[in-house]
């Protein structure tokens, strides 16, 4: 394999030059540089970001235990992605910074050498391509991303916007109702029949048979998928009271997207029917990320339901 | 029908061929219709496309099924349709996984019919649709009545048409005592009446390739390519011989297979395009009277086909019928001349005694309960349509009749 051309070791003059003029400015702004972070493939931070990517904006903060990305859709879907120190190849942080930006935009920038896909099963395929992140306090200046494939380097200044309050769903952790943890793989097959056109999706989890049911009522009849607490594909089930919940549809198309590129799903619901499925995505490094999404329930459709608390759900902002 | 369940279950080994065969039908009409023949212990599952110029039965006999109503519940009768969109995806589910048993309930009181499939993993994937209780669908022909008769495998037909491009919208077969040719219909007749010919190429096939081959007239039909190539859909799975009826233009051509160690048979009846109007094949005699049929035809029915043919010569042809092949005539004076020589050939004699015999048994057919609505795929104009059949209670004998 060739000696590559990377941001870490530049051998070449002309990448040298480059090198040093972001070092220069660098010196120059040095008390402005609140975050520094490099990632030796970016495909790794791409496909968590494509997960999530379910609305224009997200908010990107960087916290000392690694960065945390969050999206929004119309006050009712939450989505987060947390990717660790560990993962990345380096991890500088100065202060703890938090903007909004354009994700696709951002998506744009990391997949700008393209995106290779395996001819037969269609997945991508990993890259070469490095990223840095670079990112000053001061807000007239850009996000800078520094991808880097084979000695050629695209800069990308992003422009960011003004940080909004984020959605507290207030999970409440302690008062988790049922908690089911599959196997990616075979619940991705599980669903793969599942009519994505329904209007809402129902979810039926009680402690006997069936343990788990997903139903999705189309018209002129149902699909619906039952997971037996003895499949191979459950790895956890934990069930204290039935639950009987229903959630729009859309919600399960994102977590069908995330399922091709995790390991394990957990899905956990509260006492007031919030639903939060969080994936574990293994990339090149032994630290997994995780994604997670907050999805309230279709509360008009609950009205009768005797089992769960009548609580409404209340969202509470930062 | 009744308060109870009906609930079929298929073994693993004939769950694909199952799902094949319900495919096939789901992409040859909009509706499915389901009906329960307690005479021959049959499930059938028929369709006719919107048009009405194709239908297709396809009858599950009872030993195809692990399980199988009880002797009680078989008083009742099924009879229903469903749509064949939701139908589509229960087999699209049923094709895709790997299933260690696969149910089909009845519930009569949600008028709900599931497709409860057993995957691996413990997995219960269940697919439902609601039915409409309704008649059943039937059609009316004749095979006995047929002058030409042949037989080939499937695959083989499949291999043989493969590469006829789908954009062909129809396909011909001119049948000789030596030669079977499948070609595209010779001209595309503009609205200026100018002819242009366009690209065309013929398969020609000799007596040999076919299982049994019995030509007693010489046959130049067209129908429709797209149907023909969804019902070859069926030769991947099984190769099997399948039998084809046929003989003057406008009669309807009739492809039958059975499937007999997979327990399982099908029909399918393409209307054929007609000659001119007003035009008949004089010395063809029609020996059903289904001439009684053309009279007390729908003018809706007659429009649809009209619209269909229309519809398929496609844009840059004009709205014109396609008119027969200029030959056609002189075809049809060569007939006497062919049956001298045939009677005296015994090489090319039909032997086929399996479909002689079940063909010979329905002499002693029941009349069909009051009400049913059958469509009638009449021989002269290559019409069908639906019609009550208590008009024609007499005309029983000439049924197609599974009830035997």
């Amino acid at each position: 394999m060739l000696e590559q051309m990377s941001l870490f070791d530049t051998h070449q003059e002309d990448t040298d030059e480059e090198e040093n003029n972001v070092n220069e400015q660098e010196q120059t702004d040095n008390d402005d540089i609140a975050f520094v972070a490099k990632l030796k493939s970016s495909r790794t931070l791409a496909s968590i970001l494509k997960t999530i990517h379910f609305a224009d904006d997200a908010i990107f903060c960087a916290l000392p235990t690694g960065i945390k990305i969050i999206v929004e859709d119309k006050q009712c879907v939450q989505g987060n992605a947390f990717i660790d120190t560990r993962v990345f190849d380096s991890y500088e942080l100065v202060r703890q910074i938090r903007f909004r930006f354009h994700l696709e935009t951002v998506l744009n920038c990391l997949n700008v050498f393209g995106i290779p896909l395996d001819p037969v099963t269609h997945e991508p395929l990993p890259t070469n391509v490095a990223v840095q992140i670079h990112y000053r306090e001061n807000q007239t200046h850009p996000l800078q991303l520094y991808l880097e494939e084979e000695g050629v380097i695209t800069e990308c200044l992003i422009k960011v916007l003004d940080d909004t309050d984020t959605i507290d769903f207030d999970f409440q952790t302690e008062n988790v109702v049922t908690k089911v943890v599959f196997k990616a793989s075979g619940f991705k097959e599980a669903l793969s029949e599942i009519d994505l056109k329904a209007d809402c999706i129902e979810l039926l989890i009680t402690q006997d048979v069936p343990h788990f049911r997903l139903i999705a009522n189309g018209c002129g009849g149902s699909t619906s998928v039952d997971i037996n607490q003895d499949s191979p594909v459950m790895d956890t089930f934990l069930c204290t009271e039935p639950v009987n919940n229903r959630y729009k549809t859309q919600f399960f198309q994102y977590i069908v997207r995330a399922l091709s590129i995790a390991s394990k799903l957990s899905l956990r619901i509260d006492a007031a029917g919030i639903l939060c499925a969080q994936f574990l995505i293994y990339t090149e490094k032994d630290k997994p990320s995780l994604v997670e999404y907050f999805f309230g329930p279709d509360e008009e459709l609950n009205e009768h339901e005797a089992n769960t608390q009548s609580s409404d759900v209340v969202l509470i902002e930062d | 029908m009744t308060e109870k369940k009906f609930i079929f279950v298929i073994p693993p080994e004939h769950v694909r061929h199952f799902g094949k065969a319900l495919q096939v039908l789901t992409k040859l009409g909009e509706e499915i219709y389901i009906e329960l023949i307690t005479k021959t212990n049959g499930l059938s599952f028929r369709t006719a496309n919107q048009s009405r110029s194709s239908y297709s039965c396809i009858t599950f006999y009872r030993d195809f099924f692990q399980e199988w109503p009880q002797d009680d519940l078989q008083k009742e009768k099924i009879k229903c349709r469903i749509s064949a969109k939701r139908c589509m995806s229960a087999v699209h589910a049923v094709l895709s996984s790997k299933l260690t048993r696969l149910e089909l309930v009845f519930d009569d009181r949600k008028s709900n019919l599931s497709f409860i499939l057993h995957c691996r993993y413990n997995i219960i994937k269940i697919h439902s649709c609601f039915y409409i209780d309704c008649e059943k669908l039937q059609a009316r022909f004749d095979k006995q009545s047929y002058k030409n008769c042949v037989s080939i495998m499937s695959k083989t037909l499949q291999d043989l048409t493969a590469h006829f491009p789908a954009k062909w919208d129809e396909i011909t077969i001119r049948a000789t005592k030596d030669q079977f040719i499948i070609k595209k219909c010779d001209e595309i007749v503009h609205d200026d009446e100018s002819i242009v010919y366009g690209m065309n190429f013929q398969v020609v096939c000799e007596p040999r390739e076919f299982i049994s081959y019995d030509i007693q007239y010489k046959s130049d039909i067209t129908f429709c390519l797209r149907e023909f190539k969804f019902l070859l859909g069926l030769a991947d799975l099984l190769n099997l011989p399948m039998t084809i009826y046929f003989d003057s233009r406008g009669r309807p051509i009739i492809f039958c297979f059975d499937a007999e160690e997979f327990y399982f048979d099908g029909t399918f009846v393409f209307a054929t395009m007609a000659n001119r109007e007003g035009e008949t094949d004089i010395s063809f005699n029609m020996t059903q009277t289904s001439v009684n049929d053309t009279s007390t035809m729908d003018e809706d029915d007659l429009v649809s086909y009209r619209q269909y043919t229309i519809n398929t010569t496609g844009v840059n042809r004009g709205g014109k019928k396609r008119p027969a092949p200029s030959t056609s005539p002189t075809l049809e004076t060569q007939i006497n001349p062919i049956d001298e020589e045939f009677n005296i050939d015994e090489d090319n004699i039909s032997i086929d005694p399996k479909q002689r015999i079940s063909t010979t048994n329905h002499k002693n057919t029941t009349t069909t309960a009051f009400g049913d609505t059958t469509y009638t795929v009449l021989s002269q104009q290559s019409i069908v349509g639906l019609q009550q059949s208590e008009d024609f209670m007499a005309d029983m004998t000439d049924d197609e009749d599974e009830e035997n």
